[in-house]
């Protein structure tokens, strides 16, 4: 419902001094007005059903109900009242006709039915082709459905009646882009700049949309140059994706240019976040945890705290500094489920049991989301399967999947654990759920998958297969369970390397992950954890030293 | 958002009864009374009111209106004051001449003649066709004839005339489902799912519907889980989910009662989705929290009796009933708990009981059956024989009937009447079906002494994944009949894996008499009773509160570092490195630690047991202050109110001493293993 939360607001937004002509200054319609403003709805709909009493057919007590129905989450009543309001506004009206076609569309579209949106949005750009959202609108579903056609239409339909506007030319750089005319996309970039004149934060919004074009033509210096130009005019953080984009190209000119520009304004916090992006993105994770330290007083949101906690404990191997900090988090803020979540995660990698159940049990109190539910679940089932308790496992993994249906892998470690429990029937039961759930989502297995059926193999060759370009600690780590639950131990020695070059340390998880079981009695095993081990206090000690001599972390 | 829609509601709803000038004294005391819900009051003074003039049409309507209710369900006497009311109504009362319809199509209804009750509702809509009420109750009723194309019909002129009804699009939904339309039934849901922000009871059933079918269960199981908890009928869903996944089923209904672990509504639907699931165990432990949770317990009292008894549990489920009796003297709780008792072998309190439960329900021949079962295990078949006859009388079913019968066959045997005993069998017969696999005739098959039959009733109970493990039992006792140990005690099994308890039952039983000193049928009976009760422990420990010390062994991984074993703790919540030195009497902390723990607040003035002055104040702390440590976490352990010495040298080390350790039975270094082994007293 964001989206429509967001139209809506733009609505609300609007004077409501526009009530003041004809039938929309009765006093109940006043009343209504005043109620709005105050932020009382309920008030509201309570003066607008009188004015509806005494006047059934005033189009904009329609208008306004159906717009606080909507805002409400009511959206029967909003879909009821926008039709009665579009049979009843007066026609001249086409601007307020417009508004209620376009919130019909916005119901539909949370209603998947694409088709009746795009209906009411062209109805809405019939009755007042001058309001650049319905193409916005018009363009976005079309993109969604790959009508890229479409969108290129909808596009220089809003330039065509809104020539004047620069948010029309940006539609039709969007459109442009998705049909990779880059020339034409950059043209249209500059004529929406020529346009923002002296208006620093338009030009800025210009810039962005104009590094986007160069990156995308393959000219990344030429955007890092309009997004860092965009970044200064509008003095806030703007594009992150593009900006990491860039630096997967160009990381040396990003990280020069990034560092200049840090140096040189300390005080902005955009270069900061920039940095700590750049710094993670290159495996420079003590720099990424020295920055994001130093950024947490203005930027300490949940998630944030999140990033960092996961940062300490996976790549730097302080997962005791983690505690703290997400302790700290706790104390700013006690009913976050998912601080009690990273908590129990991070309690859970220590196998510090009784604290990861007491972390589940306050997640799951206080109101989690699906995916947090699911992670409690599963992070919890791991700890009963570490305690060989594999009823409890199984019906944690099983509630895991209710909460996240996506999460359907866990069929195949649960027929594992039934496999353990000597129960065969319910082994091949969850294989084969398993098996169709994988289908049904038109996935291939997956290299775990594969070990569990005990298929060497097909193991072997999905993990090959697996090894992107990019390389990450996580893939290499993983890469290394699977080699050693098969038996190849070089090349289970070899990814567990290339896991800790490229940044994994967290050493409470090696220590019980009963998947690199096989490689343990292996003295270069123990060698390299411990050359590791060592190579991480160093690290650990140095941050420290860095962030905190008075503990407050 | 609720006092909105009522506001809407109320704009857009004329009230049922309408006040309306010209109405009789009579009518308008009874439309007080309606308005009030005082439906006797308004029966007497409509009755009152066509006593005077019998041509007050709207009082016969009332009359009828009331009759229908399910409270009142005098729904002859309905119909009749319908068929007056219409004869005297004029025409031009258009709305109440619907009105009658509408309640004839309501009585039929409820007496399950769908097709009346369609004539009658559709006439209601001739008259009145924008009556959106009068539109539900025809598409309903269409759903019911499975005239499914009908009920899409109406359900789509509702919302025609009335977008808002967000609950109708669930009911197109249902009804394009039904009428085999998987696609449109998809699409009604989103249209739900957007429209009311997250579905409805009825999406969540289709939806889990649409799941079954693409053998997606996991989503099948969720949705169905999510209608369960907002009351949505579910039993044919959630049987077939049963059948092809319990384990998801429960896992499903335990994820919808953690968000609403404090609710005692939630817990109850719970604990009776895990009953209809055979899973007692976690029946029981959701009927405790609902206990927990409830303002009336009454509801869980009566609940848990009969789980404590299904379980085995006779005592705490005699309790649980005598607790239930303290403020609910109904007949079925007597019935429940003399059956304890009788199962208890305390057959002189369960006849009383069974005797107090007939003075409720004087004509329950269900409760005459279950004295007549005590007279026999009391071996007093004279009596149990007079009293089966009079349960035969007032039971009217077959089934019960049958079941009856093969007591009377023991009773007749004891008593040396072979003559009664083949005439019952004669009987029970000529009651039997082609392939009868009834379990009342396992029992009949026994008692003929017929062991093949019996043996083709496994075969088929083996065969059936769906059967009641209820059956099992009965088989097991008409083998024990035939004196056949080894099926007597598969049949058990059986009757133990798929769930079921009753281990007493065959060791008191007079069936199983001759295996009484058997050992390997009594070996059997102990294990799967000590499966009870780790299940009765493991039970108790879910609704305790976690008693950390109940771990028996900890283990501690500590490090090596300049000759003293570290290990991790973590005080009031704060993380730090201890050095572990049995040799010391206390827990030790520097004085930087604890100015650190101070200001931060993992300390606070109160946890200083010294006196007052020795913190000063600006927060120093001098050398020797006690402290007390409300919660010291040691690996899995959690120990309370530790006491602590503040040592004031900044770089003294962090002592972990004897008043934290002596609260284990014993302490175990392992320097191979490198951890530290704390065993729990």
């Amino acid at each position: 419902m964001k989206k429509i939360l967001l139209t809506l607001l733009v609505l609300t937004a609007l004077p409501f001094a526009m009530i003041a002509v004809s039938t929309r200054d009765t006093y109940y319609m006043q009343r209504a007005a005043e109620a709005v403003r105050g932020g009382d709805k309920e008030t509201a709909i309570q003066y607008l059903s009188r004015e509806l009493d005494d006047n059934p057919t005033n189009g904009y007590a329609h208008m306004w109900v159906a717009i606080i129905c909507a805002h409400m989450d009511s959206y029967g009543w909003a879909l009821q009242y926008a039709q009665s309001a579009l049979q009843y506004l007066p026609k001249q009206d086409h601007e307020s006709r417009s508004d209620m076609n376009v919130l019909l569309s916005e119901i539909y579209v949370d209603a998947k039915d694409t088709t009746l949106a795009v209906s009411y949005l062209e109805k809405a750009l019939k009755e007042y082709p001058q309001d650049i959202r319905t193409y916005n609108k018009l363009v976005y579903i079309s993109e969604d459905g790959d009508n890229n056609a479409d969108a290129l239409r909808y596009a220089q339909m809003a330039v065509k009646n809104l020539p004047k506007l620069q948010r029309a030319y940006f539609l039709m750089v969007s459109a442009l882009m998705t049909n990779e005319r880059y020339d034409e996309a950059l043209a249209n970039c500059n004529k929406a700049l020529k346009l923002a004149k002296e208006d620093a934060k338009a030009r800025s919004l210009a810039l962005s949309y104009r590094a986007e074009v160069y990156y995308r033509d393959k000219q990344p210096s030429a955007a890092l140059a309009d997004l860092m130009s965009a970044t200064r005019l509008d003095g806030a953080g703007m594009d992150e994706t593009l900006m990491r984009q860039i630096a997967d190209t160009i990381p040396d000119e990003v990280r020069d240019t990034l560092l200049a520009a840090h140096e040189q304004e300390p005080e902005q916090l955009f270069w900061s976040i920039y940095l700590y992006h750049f710094y993670y993105d290159t495996n420079e994770f003590l720099k990424a945890a020295q920055l994001s330290f130093s950024l947490l007083p203005k930027y300490s949101s949940n998630n944030n705290v999140y990033y960092l906690a996961s940062l300490l404990e996976f790549h730097i191997g302080d997962a005791e500094l983690a505690e703290r900090l997400l302790l700290k988090q706790l104390r700013t803020d006690s009913t976050s489920a998912g601080t009690y979540v990273r908590l129990e995660e991070l309690y859970a990698e220590q196998c510090r049991y009784n604290e990861a159940f007491e972390m589940a049990d306050k997640a799951l109190s206080f109101n989690p989301t699906d995916r947090e539910k699911s992670m409690v679940y599963f992070l919890r089932g791991r700890l009963y399967e570490l305690k060989h308790d594999y009823t409890k496992a199984i019906a944690d993994y099983m509630a895991g999947m209710i909460a996240d249906p996506d999460e359907y892998d866990q069929w195949f470690r649960i027929g594992k654990l039934y496999g353990l429990m000597n129960d065969s029937v319910k082994q091949a039961e969850a294989f084969e759920q398993g098996h169709k759930a994988f289908a049904a989502h038109g996935r291939e297995l997956t290299a775990e998958v594969y070990v569990v059926l005990k298929d060497t193999a097909a193991a072997y060759e999905a993990t090959q297969k697996r090894m992107t370009k990019k390389k990450s600690a996580e893939q290499h780590y993983n890469a290394a369970c699977v080699f050693a639950q098969i038996g190849y131990t070089e090349e289970a020695l070899q990814h567990l390397r290339l896991a800790f070059e490229y940044g994994f340390r967290s050493f409470y998880h090696i220590a019980w992950d009963t998947d690199l079981n096989s490689l343990r009695d292996l003295p270069e095993f123990e060698q390299m954890v411990n050359e590791y081990k060592q190579r991480t206090e160093q690290q650990k000690q140095e941050l420290r030293a860095s962030i905190d001599t008075e503990l407050n972390y | 958002m609720k006092k909105i829609l009522y506001i809407l509601l109320f704009a857009l709803c004329a009230p049922v009864l309408l006040a309306a000038s010209g109405n009789s004294y009579y009518f308008q005391r009874a439309e007080e009374a309606y308005n009030k819900e005082d439906y006797e009051t308004c029966l007497h003074y409509c009755k009152e009111g066509v006593k005077k003039d019998p041509k007050d049409g709207k009082c016969w309507a009332v009359i009828a209106e009331i009759c229908s209710k399910r409270q009142f369900a005098r729904y002859g006497e309905a119909l009749q004051a319908s068929e007056k009311a219409l004869a005297v109504l004029p025409k031009k009362e258009s709305w109440w001449r619907a009105f009658v319809y509408g309640i004839r199509g309501d009585v039929f209804y409820k007496i399950e003649d769908y097709q009346s009750s369609k004539q009658a509702y559709l006439t209601a809509l001739s008259i009145q066709p924008d009556n959106t009420t009068i539109l539900y109750d025809v598409a309903d009723v269409c759903n019911n004839l499975g005239e499914y194309e009908n009920a899409i019909t109406y359900f789509k002129r509702i919302v025609d005339l009335i977008p808002s009804k967000v609950y109708i699009y669930g009911e197109l939904a249902n009804a394009y489902y039904k009428a085999g339309n998987k696609q449109e039934a998809q699409r009604y849901c989103d249209l739900t799912n957007a429209l009311a922000d997250g579905g409805n009871c009825q999406t969540h059933r289709v939806l889990s519907m649409l799941a079954v079918d693409k053998e997606d269960y996991i989503t099948a199981c969720r949705e169905i889980a999510r209608a369960m908890f907002c009351g949505q009928s579910w039993y044919e869903e959630a049987d077939t989910l049963t059948t092809l996944c319990p384990d998801l089923l429960m896992a499903a209904i335990r994820t919808e009662v953690d968000d609403a672990r404090t609710s005692a509504e939630a817990n109850a639907v719970a604990g009776y989705c895990a009953y209809t699931m055979h899973r007692y165990m976690d029946a029981l432990y959701y009927q405790h929290k609902q206990l927990e949770h409830s303002d009336s317990p009454q509801s869980a009292y009566a609940w848990l009796a009969s789980l404590y008894d299904e379980v085995d549990e006779f005592e705490t489920a005699k309790n649980y009933y005598l607790l239930t009796l303290k403020t609910d003297s109904v007949s079925d709780v007597w019935v429940g708990l003399a059956h304890t008792e009788r199962r208890m072998g305390q057959y002189e309190q369960a006849l009383t009981h069974f005797r107090r439960a007939l003075q409720d329900s004087p004509t329950e021949g269900r409760i005459y059956y279950a004295i007549a079962r005590c007279y026999i295990e009391k071996e007093e078949y004279a009596a149990a024989l007079a009293t089966f006859d009079t349960a035969q009388v007032l039971l009217e079913e077959e089934d019960w009937k049958l079941s009856l019968m093969h007591y009377q066959v023991e009773c007749y045997r004891h008593l040396g009447d072979e003559t009664k005993a083949q005439q019952v069998l004669d009987q029970a017969q000529r009651m039997r079906k082609t392939d009868d696999e009834r379990e009342e005739f396992y029992m009949i098959d026994a008692h003929l002494g017929d062991t093949a039959a019996l043996i083709r009733h496994m075969e088929v109970l083996e065969a059936d994944k769906k059967a009641d493990a209820g059956k099992w039992l009965t088989l097991s006792q008409a083998f024990a009949i035939v004196h056949d140990k080894a099926r007597v005690m598969q049949a058990l099994r059986r009757h133990y894996e798929a769930g079921e308890y009753a281990m007493r039952y065959p060791l008191r039983h007079y069936r199983y008499a001759f295996l009484r000193d058997d050992a390997d049928f009594r070996a059997m009976i102990a294990h799967y009773d000590s499966l009870r009760l780790e299940q009765l422990t493991e039970l108790q420990e879910r609704l305790g509160a976690r008693d950390t010390m109940q771990n028996k062994v900890t283990e501690l991984p500590f490090t090596q570092q300049g000759g003293v074993n570290r290990v991790q703790c973590s005080i009031n919540g704060l993380p730090l490195y201890f050095v572990f030195d049995t040799g010391a009497t206390d827990v030790s902390i520097s004085s930087v630690e604890a100015s650190f723990m101070l200001k931060n607040g993992y300390l606070t003035n109160a946890d200083f047991m010294g006196k007052q002055n020795y913190v000063t104040a600006t927060g120093e702390i001098h050398e020797g202050t006690i402290i007390n440590l409300r919660e010291v976490r040691v690996g899995d352990v959690v120990l309370r109110d530790i006491k602590a010495s503040v040592i004031k040298n900044q770089s003294a080390p962090l002592l972990l001493g004897q008043s934290c350790f002596r609260r284990f039975g014993t302490v175990e270094v392992d320097n191979n293993a490198q951890v530290i082994r704390l065993i729990a007293q």
